[in-house]
């Protein structure tokens, strides 16, 4: 009766395909994640070949460096606590309450997401800078100060700007999870004698806290590592643009030390702030609830509804104002000592596309071949996460979550620190290929298609699929006729947001680009860096309207989901 | 069509034994269910005949081809989910043809058979329907035809029933059990409504935690349980616990002593003297009469008891009367409106022929049972 042997052999050879998925993702996983952040782990630890604390020792007893690090820390903490300021009450606002245009607003509060932050730090420069927009307007025309204020030139600027591109992390994040509270659950809270303050501080707050503190973390990463804002506001006294600046150089060998500390360093807040949130963050927490019975909206009145509409306008303004103030200064000229300018040209929309077309060409290219190698590895490694049984899911699982906390910077510079020599087997340094461009801007973006796909597939009841098989389809037909079909739409909403954030891409491929490279966002940067603020900020409406039909397109498709898989 | 053979089947799941040792056998064009609470491996059972899952120990045959290694795909059963798993992204028609085309039945013929499969489950107009526009009911129609379109060899049911509505449930069964003789398909059917096991089986088999309690037909399994857990779960029954006091030669009669005096019931000639056992009755088979009236009949048991509970259930009442040593007695009394209706508190004789008091040997089951034991 009993056939060990035979079971053992069979069960390997039917789990063949099982093992070489499982070989290909870890494969891929090891060589482009653990590989290059391993290797600037280990760098940092060496001086002349032994191991020592040195380079750390030296970095953290550097006066510079170290108010580097608090600024940086201190920048971030601000942050979050900005971005929450605005993004959860808006949240509650545009959830809890009926005001006219709540639809519109909540569209309108995703579009700081399509635009880079140093591109909006940019249009700054000319709205809010010392010859800007208001200042003159201050100035000249009403003359209430002689001096002009310095509205971004400092950690200020660094939180305005960052505030306002981030804040929809935390409010789309909020805002799914204040709709999924079911009705009885705050409710049962008043029937018990809870006042409504009481019952938002106990049931309401604690039920949206993990969708908060995934929001929050990416707040907190993002802000931590950033290098261009800061860089654009003039602003060198953070880890990220010294990280950025120490690397790209190559003669200064101790700078380069440094620049590798501070990538490690960067690393390991992004990992430390993992951990804390890992529980709201993991793939697998997006397993879908049942859908429950949602708070009914309160019809506000009087101050009130005022209140909250002016909350929201002046939210929305100034997310805005960067889209605003790039539009303009694209298409002015002479806008030197003027609030507004005085001549409007598509000089220079025609110099960044009909003259270069470069940029777009390269965005376009790099970004839709990331996004297919994406779609395709990432279906997988939700299928296997979702569908099957093995020992090291968890594995897989933190691998993924991982590419979300690793901040850009820092898979750029472990890139080219990691690819610079010849691989192993192939013999070719990747660096020297615009492969490398192409598989930073993948490997970062996996966790979208992951989520996304592993979300719908959990939706998906398996006896779909068993229908299938004792139908006659073996599993490669059930896999290609039953599921693929039926989870088109969370494989296309991941590669859509994929795209979009792909698009917008600096902090890693600064670090990669050769010339003729040139993305969009590294076009942006280095027309900033050169002096060619209006070139720069054509480019900028241009990727703004790129980014932003892929959006639109992505909605229609597929309705709301958009928000909830980008956030929470 | 083929017949089933399980033999020594067992499968776990990290320790838990979800079948153990499972030895079924279905004839060919037999209606078989398997029944129990959840949990008791029926389902695991099912899924095993159906390739998802392979025995740790045992074999599974079909016909006289051994079936434990050959993938799902290959076995040609046809199977209807609890939730009928129809493709939301195809029509019906596609639905239903899918199990052809992957059979690679040429156009015309998946046409025809598509079409007389639907008309034999009585949904011949619905063919360019999407599954989210058909009702419980349609949706249960048409996963059945997706399953018989195919001529398969097998039938396999995994309570197809749960989820429609009541009335409708008593419906689609009598039509289930007609098309099954019509077609004289090997039909292997799961449940946990032992109602609906009574109404549509051939054999049931009857399982409690991994283990086959009971094979036999549906008469048999309610006149005749082998065990307390299956007097129990089909119908109800009144338990007495007792020790074997004497065998009477007539009528196969034993004589058993319990705590509410000696009792006659049915027993079998093995039963021996100071073993211990169970006796049960039925609720319907109880009568009740008044304190101080009595039956001219002899030789029936009597037990003294106090009417607690009261349920009227339209056709019958049931009532709970407790004995003087605090058992439980259930008494349905069918006709309410031909009979004096017994109010809370009265104080009652209980009387049942010795016929309709079954012995069960202790060793049989797992031990003596009623709601007390009974954990889910």
């Amino acid at each position: 009766m009993l056939r060990p042997s035979g079971n053992l052999s069979r069960k390997l050879f039917s789990n063949l395909g099982l093992l070489s998925c499982l070989l290909l993702i870890y494969s891929v996983m090891g060589l482009f994640v653990i590989y290059p952040t391993g290797k600037v782990f280990y760098d940092s630890f060496f001086v002349q070949g032994s191991f020592s604390f040195a380079n750390y020792l030296e970095f953290f007893t550097t006066p510079f460096y170290q108010s580097c690090f608090v600024n940086s820390l201190l920048l971030s903490l601000v942050c979050v606590l900005t971005s929450s300021l605005v993004g959860v009450p808006l949240a509650y606002i545009l959830t809890r309450y009926e005001i006219r245009g709540r639809g519109f607003f909540r569209t309108l509060a995703t579009m700081p997401l399509i635009l880079p932050p140093f591109v909006g730090a940019i249009s700054f420069i000319f709205l809010l800078g010392r010859m800007g927009t208001l200042n003159l307007i201050l100035i000249d025309w009403l003359g209430i100060i002689k001096e002009p204020i310095n509205f971004i030139y400092g950690a200020h600027g660094i939180i305005f700007v960052e505030t306002f591109h981030l804040y929809p992390l935390i409010f789309l994040n909020s805002a799914a999870a204040l709709s999924k509270i079911d009705r009885s659950l705050e409710e049962s809270s008043e029937l018990l004698g809870a006042t409504p303050f009481r019952r938002f501080m106990t049931v309401t707050l604690r039920l949206v806290t993990p969708g908060y503190a995934a929001g929050a973390f990416l707040v907190f990463v993002w802000a931590f590592s950033d290098f261009g804002t800061p860089v654009v506001l003039r602003q060198y006294e953070y880890l990220g643009p010294q990280a950025y600046l120490s690397i790209i150089q190559y003669v200064d060998q101790r700078l380069l030390r440094m620049g590798l500390v501070m990538t490690v360093v960067m690393a390991a807040f992004a990992l430390l702030s993992l951990i804390i949130v890992r529980r709201y963050v993991a793939i697998r927490e997006y397993a879908s609830l049942a859908l429950p019975t949602p708070v009914e909206s309160i019809k506000v009145k009087g101050l009130k509804s005022h209140l909250s509409v002016l909350f929201v306008s002046v939210v929305m303004f100034l997310s805005l104002l960067p889209h605003i103030g790039v539009t303009i200064a694209s298409l002015g000229k002479a806008w030197m000592i003027t609030p507004f300018p005085t001549e409007y040209t598509l000089e220079y929309f025609k110099k960044v596309t009909i003259d270069l077309p470069m940029y777009i060409q390269n965005s376009f290219v790099f970004c839709t071949i990331a996004v297919i190698l994406n779609a395709g590895l990432g279906l997988l490694i939700a299928y296997v996460l979702a569908r099957s049984k093995f020992p090291g899911k968890d594995l897989i699982d933190s691998l993924v979550t991982l590419l979300l906390a690793v901040p850009g910077t820092v898979i750029g510079i472990a890139y080219l620190r990691a690819f610079h020599a010849p691989l192993p087997l192939l013999g070719i340094s990747l660096t020297q290929s615009w492969a490398i461009m192409v598989a930073v801007l993948a490997i970062r973006r996996l966790p979208y298609v992951v989520r996304s796909v592993y979300a719908t597939l959990l939706q998906i009841h398996v006896s779909l699929e068993e229908a299938s098989l004792v139908l006659g389809g073996n599993k490669i037909r059930t896999f290609l006729k039953i599921t693929t079909p039926l989870i088109a739409r969370g494989l296309l909403v991941g590669s859509i947001i994929s795209f979009t954030t792909a698009m917008q891409e600096l902090t890693s491929t600064a670090f990669l680009y050769r010339p003729g490279w040139e993305t969009m966002p590294l076009g942006i940067f280095i027309y900033y860096l050169t002096g060619g603020m209006n070139e720069a900020s054509a480019l900028g409406v241009l990727l703004i309207l790129v980014v932003a039909i892929s959006v639109g397109l992505a909605n229609r498709l597929v309705g709301a989901k958009m928000g909830a898989a980008f956030g929470g | 069509m083929v017949n089933v053979r399980l033999v020594g089947v067992t499968k776990r799941f990290g320790k838990l034994e979800a079948v153990r040792s499972a030895n079924l056998q279905m004839s060919k064009g037999e209606f078989f269910t398997m029944l129990g609470p959840s949990g008791c491996g029926k389902t695991t059972t099912l899924r095993i005949i159906a390739g998802f899952y392979t025995p740790d120990e045992g074999e599974v045959y079909f016909d006289d081809r051994l079936m434990n290694y050959v993938a799902v795909w290959k076995r040609n059963i046809g199977m209807v989910f609890q939730n009928y798993a129809l493709w939301p992204h195809m029509n019906v028609e596609e639905n239903v043809a899918y199990g052809l085309r992957m059979r690679k039945i040429g156009k015309k013929e998946t046409e025809d058979r598509v079409k007389k499969s639907l008309d034999l489950v009585g949904l011949a107009t619905l063919e360019r329907r999407y599954p989210t526009q058909l009702s419980g009911g349609q949706q249960q129609r048409v996963a059945l035809a997706r399953a018989l379109v195919i001529e398969p060899s097998v039938l396999l049911l995994d309570e197809p029933l749960s989820n429609l509505d009541a009335k409708i449930r008593a419906s689609v069964r009598s039509e289930l059990r007609r098309l099954q003789q019509q077609l004289k398909i090997t039909t292997i059917y799961v449940t946990h409504d032992q109602e609906e096991a009574l109404v549509l089986s051939d054999r049931i088999a009857v399982m409690d935690r991994g283990l086959v309690q009971q094979i036999s037909t549906p008469r048999e399994l309610y006149e005749k349980p082998e065990t307390s857990f299956v007097a129990d779960f089909m119908g109800t029954s009144n338990f007495i616990k007792g020790t074997l006091a004497a065998i009477r030669q007539d009528r196969g009669l034993v004589e058993v002593e319990t705590s509410s005096g000696l009792l006659a019931a049915l027993g079998e000639e093995r039963l021996r003297k100071g073993e211990k056992v169970i006796l049960s009755v039925r609720p319907e088979d109880v009568i009740m009469l008044e304190q101080g009236r009595d039956l001219a009949e002899q030789g029936l048991n009597r037990i003294e008891g106090q009417i607690k509970f009261a349920s009227y259930m339209g056709s019958l009442i049931r009532y709970e009367a407790v004995t003087k040593n605090g058992e439980i007695f259930k008494i349905d009394l069918r006709n309410p409106r031909e009979h004096k209706v017994m109010q809370q508190g009265e104080h009652v004789t209980l009387a049942f022929k010795p016929t309709a008091t079954l012995v069960i040997p202790l060793e049989h089951g797992e031990q003596a049972s009623s709601e007390n034991t009974r954990s889910s």
